[in-house]
């Protein structure tokens, strides 16, 4: 279920509230949307959901979200992805850089490297305090919950994080503007977790980010403690309880323990060796045959 | 006497900010609905009753209609998009939550509030719960989108 508020200037129309909750609109529907606004440069959007249930994997999102859109290129800003912020009026306009999309639909690749690109630069702004999963802030802003349709096991982890990973390297100069599709993506995602094994990794990946630009400190985490930007859950929501026993007893499969790997020196929480890295091409390979391994 | 679930609020103009609910019985003609600038109606019958002749009403000084949780045909939706497209439409708050709209409803209504232009007074627009799909998210989204 989707419940938005969006607030745009169309056409001499002032539609201060467009309320959409309870509506299957799906991931598609979801980035028109998006991205319509995105498209209307006037527009001082923003976007709340709540309820979002899962079209095909029955999981129920129920946190409030508000996606802020940005002016973003591929390095200098943090998404702008907020949670739980009421009529706060965005101070810019998007500068859109997909204004086809919602003519053509967005393509299922393009929707995954925003959504991808988006997870992955929201896990380097959010996993700096360390991982403390299954109390995982960017669970909790998200408001995903594993349920016995959507268990978080080791399958899971695995699938996400290879197609992760694989859409990382593709894409790897694309935008990194991924709020607006990060929730419409995961409502769809046949996974439909963030998976503890990509939480770990990501934040392993951070202290060695290939795509982290010279001025790294674009990718940084705000000054601001999370606290303080991430209001209360809603009541219906113990965004704290443990995930089950039988959910998150798995092993987890980039665990605490080093796992040294025999043939190349590398270790399964550092990553590849990148000392020997010499072109940034190779890069992309690296990781690429990290992950299989990790996997 | 079956009370309607239609409530009116701040009949006539000079009352027009000064809430009150009031019902309208079963057998009130909607006509006593000129001057409203707020109506409510979450039966269906009452919504129908209500769309049904509000167009030949205008123009109204109406400026929130609340049909939620009303089950609104399509002939509903027709009326409401033929009020919504006349660029006299005072309505500032149009709630359709739970009305069945869908896509089809969605697309009319989206249409008739493109065709109104700039003379369109509509500021809120609640579609939650109405079996919005990808096709009618479109349609809102060329809302959205228009310039």
């Amino acid at each position: 279920m989707f419940e938005s508020r969006f607030f745009v200037f169309i056409r001499g129309v002032h539609i201060d509230e467009l309320m959409i909750s309870g509506n299957p609109i799906g991931q598609r529907g979801a980035l028109a949307i998006a991205h319509a606004l995105q498209k209307n440069k006037r527009v001082a959007s923003s976007l709340q959901y709540r309820n979002i249930g899962a079209l095909s994997s029955n999981m129920t999102m129920r946190a409030r979200h508000k996606f802020e859109f940005f002016p973003v290129n591929q390095h200098d800003s943090h998404l702008g992805l907020t949670s739980n912020i009421d009529d706060e009026a965005p101070t810019s306009a998007p500068e859109s850089n997909q204004s086809n999309i919602l003519d053509k639909g967005p393509p299922l690749e393009k929707v995954e490297e925003i959504f991808y690109r988006g997870l992955y630069a929201r896990f380097l702004a959010e996993c700096s305090e360390g991982c403390s999963w299954p109390s995982c802030r960017l669970l909790k802003r998200t408001g995903l919950v594993a349920s016995e349709n959507n268990p978080i096991n080791e399958d899971s982890c695995a699938a996400l994080s290879q197609r992760m990973a694989s859409v990382l390297q593709i894409n790897r100069t694309a935008t990194n503007n991924g709020a607006d599709a990060f929730i419409a993506f995961m409502q769809d995602s046949p996974l439909g977790i963030i998976a503890r094994a990509v939480h770990r990794a990501i934040k392993k990946m951070s202290k060695q980010d290939p795509f982290r630009p010279a001025d790294s400190d674009a990718w940084l985490p705000p000054d601001e403690p999370l606290s303080a930007q991430v209001p209360s859950a809603p009541e219906e929501l113990d965004l704290d309880a443990p995930l089950a026993e039988s959910v998150h007893g798995a092993p987890l499969i980039a665990s605490s323990a080093p796992q040294a790997l025999p043939s190349n020196g590398e270790n399964a929480l550092t990553g590849p060796d990148m000392s020997a890295i010499k072109r940034e091409g190779e890069m992309g390979n690296a990781w690429a045959g990290f992950w299989g391994r990790l996997l | 006497m079956h009370v309607l679930a239609m409530a009116l609020a701040s009949r006539g103009v000079e009352a027009s900010h000064h809430l009150h609910w009031c019902g309208l019985r079963h057998g009130e003609e909607p006509n006593d609905l000129v001057g409203c600038r707020q109506i409510s109606a979450h039966e269906t019958d009452e919504a129908k009753r209500i769309l049904s002749t509000l167009p030949g009403l205008i123009p109204l000084p109406l400026e929130q209609l609340d049909l939620s949780s009303s089950k609104i045909s399509k002939a509903g939706v027709a009326q409401l998009a033929s009020l919504l497209s006349t660029r006299t439409s005072q309505i500032k708050d149009l709630d359709l939550s739970g009305c069945d709209v869908r896509d089809g409803g969605i697309a009319n209504l989206v249409d008739a509030i493109l065709a109104a232009g700039n003379k369109t007074k509509l500021e809120g627009f609640d579609v939650s719960n109405n079996g919005i799909t990808s096709e009618g998210a479109i349609s809102l989204a060329k809302l959205v989108s228009a310039e």
